[in-house]
C-alpha cells in the first residue's frame, strides 16, 4: 500500500486532534472558579478571627460587669461621657477610660486593630445610636459584634474613676442620654453595645 | 520517483498517535482544572463558620434575656418588704418587666430583620418567701427556740447563704466528727427518707478556720470543707453559700450532697442554734452556737402555714419573712430569615442548677 493513499485520513486525524485539544483548553478555562474574590480568603479568615475575639471580649466584660459600668460611665453634671470634650463627642484616640476600655486597647489597639464603639438604645419611638469611640471609618473588611445590656431603675451612674456614684441613678439623673423606656417595671432600658473592628 | 522511506509490505500503520496524544492532553487539562477547583472550593469553605443559620445569635439572645429577667426578679424582691401575703405588687412589675424586655429587645432585633418576642407563661411567676436575718444575731426563731422548722413540704430553695460572725468552737483534735448531740449549729434537710445534716463550726485550736461538715443523718460523714477566715474589720467572718456550694468563695463539693432533695418536697430545719436539740427557748438562757446573718428564698407562698413559721414581721432583730417572687417562666420566640427558634426560659436567680 502506498502511504500517500492515507493523506486525507491523516489530515482528518490532525484536525480532530486539534479540535479536541482546543475544546479541552476552553473547557478547562471555563470551569475553573478563579474569580476576583478568590485571593481574598485570607482576609475572610482574619475577619472570622476578629469576630471571635471581639465577641469573647464583650461576653467577658458583660459577665464581670465592666460592660455595664461603661454604659453607665457618665458625667451627669456636665451632661457628657467622662473624659470626652464637648467638641469631640466621642473618644478619638483609644477606648473609654474604664476597665472595659483598657481591655479594648490591650486586645485590639496594641495589635493594630482599630475599633468603633456604639451604644444603641430605645429613644422615643425609634432606635438611637450614641457613638462612644470614633477611631475612623471602618475598612471593607471590618466586622461588627454586639452584646446587649439591661439597665434597671436602681442602677447608679459611675464617676470618672469608675466608682459608683452613690446619689445619681439612671432615673434621677438630669442629663443622661438614655431615657426610661420601661414603664411600670424595674427595666429602665435595653442597650445594645456594638463594636466594629478592622485591621489598620 | 524515489520513496522517502521504504513502503511497508504488511500494511500496518503507526496507529492514530496524534489523536491519542491529543486525548491524553485533554484529559490532563480537565484533571488540572478539577484539582484547581477543589483547592479553591476548599479554601472558600474553610472561611465559612458552621453557624450559617444564625443559631449562635439566637442562643445569645436567649442568654441576654435570661439575664434581664434575673435582674428584674432581683430588683422586685429587693425593693419589697411586705409580708401581708399579697403578691400582686410583685407579680405586676415582674410581668411588666418581661413585657418591656420583649418590647425593647424586640425593636433592637428588628433592626437586624429578626422578630423576637417574650411572653410570661401561665401559672408564672411563682410565689416564694424570702426568709432572712440582716443583723448579727443567733439563728433562733422569733420565739428563741434553738431548733425550728424553716419550711416544710417545699419544692426549692435558692440564694441560700449564711454570713457567720461567731461560730461555736470545736477544740477536739479530729475534724469532721461532730454530731447532733454536740453544741454545734446545723441545717437539717430531709424528704422523709434521705437526711442531710450540714454543720458549721470553728476548727478551734487546730487553727484552720471555718469547718463545714455534711453527714447523712445516721452518723456517717459525707464530706468536710475547711477554709480560713477573711478578716473584715475587727472580726473574722465566714460566708457559706449553700446554693453555689462554696465556703469563703471556694468550692465545697460536700455542699452539693443535699441538692438531690431540692426538687422537693422537702423540709428544712435550723437546729442547735443555741444549746442542744430539743431544748425549747434555749436561746433565752443558753449561749448561741452561731451568730451572723442569713438569707434564702423558699419556693412556697408566705401564706403557707409551714413556711417561716418562726419568723416575725418586724423590721429588725428577729428572722423575717417577706413575699418574694421565686421564679418566672417565659416563652421566647426568635425568628430570622433562616431560623425559627422557640423555647421556655425559667429564671430563678441563685438556684443550684444555674
Amino acid at each position: 500500500m502506498d502511504v500517500n493513499d492515507r493523506g486525507q485520513a491523516h489530515t482528518v486525524e490532525a484536525f480532530s486532534a486539534a479540535i479536541v485539544l482546543l475544546a479541552s483548553v476552553l473547557f478547562a478555562l471555563q470551569v475553573t472558579a478563579v474569580t476576583p474574590l478568590t485571593a481574598s480568603t485570607a482576609s475572610q479568615h482574619i475577619e472570622n478571627q476578629q469576630s471571635g475575639v471581639g465577641g469573647g471580649v464583650l461576653d467577658e466584660a458583660a459577665e464581670s460587669g465592666a460592660l455595664k459600668r461603661t454604659v453607665l460611665y457618665f458625667d451627669d453634671f456636665n451632661g457628657r461621657i467622662h473624659n470626652i470634650s464637648s467638641n469631640a463627642g466621642a473618644y478619638t484616640n483609644a477606648g473609654p477610660r474604664t476597665e472595659f476600655g483598657s481591655t479594648l486597647n490591650e486586645t485590639f489597639l496594641d495589635r493594630g486593630i482599630a475599633f468603633n464603639l456604639y451604644f444603641v438604645y430605645q429613644s422615643g419611638g425609634s432606635v438611637a445610636t450614641e457613638q462612644v469611640v470614633d477611631l475612623g471609618v471602618p475598612s471593607e473588611n471590618a466586622v461588627t459584634v454586639h452584646r446587649t445590656v439591661t439597665l434597671y431603675d436602681d442602677d447608679h451612674l459611675y464617676d470618672y474613676d469608675e466608682t459608683r456614684n452613690a446619689s445619681v441613678t439612671v432615673r434621677n439623673a438630669t442629663n443622661y442620654y438614655i431615657a426610661d423606656r420601661g414603664a411600670n417595671s424595674p427595666v429602665f432600658n435595653v442597650v445594645k453595645v456594638k463594636l466594629t473592628l478592622w485591621r489598620m | 520517483m524515489a520513496h522517502v522511506k521504504l513502503p511497508t509490505t504488511t500494511g500496518r500503520g503507526r496507529a492514530q498517535m496524534l489523536l491519542v496524544a491529543a486525548f491524553g492532553v485533554a484529559v490532563m487539562l480537565v484533571a488540572l482544572a478539577l484539582i484547581l477547583n477543589t483547592a479553591i472550593y476548599t479554601e472558600n469553605i474553610a472561611t465559612r463558620g458552621s453557624d450559617i443559620s444564625g443559631g449562635k445569635d439566637a442562643l445569645r439572645f436567649r442568654a441576654v434575656t435570661h439575664e434581664g429577667i434575673d435582674g428584674s426578679i432581683k430588683y422586685v424582691n429587693l425593693h419589697n418588704n411586705t409580708s401581708d401575703g399579697n403578691y400582686e405588687p410583685l407579680v405586676k412589675p415582674t410581668k411588666y418587666a418581661v413585657w418591656n424586655l420583649s418590647n425593647l429587645s424586640g425593636r433592637q432585633q428588628a433592626t437586624d430583620s429578626i422578630v423576637a418576642n417574650l411572653s410570661v407563661k401561665p401559672h408564672s411567676p411563682s410565689e416564694g418567701t424570702h426568709v432572712f436575718q440582716r443583723t448579727d444575731l443567733n439563728f433562733s426563731n422569733e420565739s428563741s427556740d434553738a431548733s425550728w422548722t424553716v419550711a416544710r413540704g417545699t419544692h426549692g430553695v435558692r440564694g441560700f447563704s449564711v454570713n457567720v460572725s461567731e461560730p461555736n468552737v470545736d477544740n477536739s483534735t479530729s475534724v469532721g466528727a461532730v454530731s447532733p448531740s454536740d453544741e454545734f449549729f446545723y441545717v437539717n434537710v430531709t424528704d422523709g427518707t434521705e437526711v442531710y445534716n450540714i454543720f458549721i463550726y470553728d476548727d478551734g485550736d487546730n487553727g484552720n478556720g471555718i469547718v463545714l461538715q455534711v453527714d447523712d443523718g445516721s452518723g456517717s460523714t459525707l464530706g468536710t470543707c475547711i477554709q480560713s477566715y477573711d478578716s473584715m474589720g475587727t472580726e473574722s467572718r465566714a460566708i457559706v453559700d449553700f446554693s453555689n456550694a462554696t465556703v469563703q468563695g471556694n468550692t465545697c463539693p460536700a455542699l452539693k450532697e443535699y441538692w438531690s432533695l431540692l426538687d422537693g418536697p422537702f423540709t428544712m430545719h435550723f437546729n442547735n442554734t443555741c444549746g442542744v436539740t430539743g431544748t425549747v427557748d434555749a436561746c433565752l438562757t443558753d449561749d448561741p452556737n452561731i451568730e451572723g446573718q442569713f438569707s434564702f428564698i423558699v419556693n412556697q407562698s408566705i401564706n403557707d402555714t409551714w413556711v417561716h413559721a418562726g419568723t416575725g414581721t418586724s423590721a429588725v432583730a428577729d428572722p423575717n419573712a417577706t413575699t418574694a417572687i421565686y421564679s418566672v417562666t417565659v416563652r421566647m420566640t426568635y425568628e430570622s430569615k433562616r431560623l425559627y427558634y422557640a423555647t421556655d426560659i425559667r429564671s430563678a436567680p441563685g438556684e443550684t442548677d444555674e
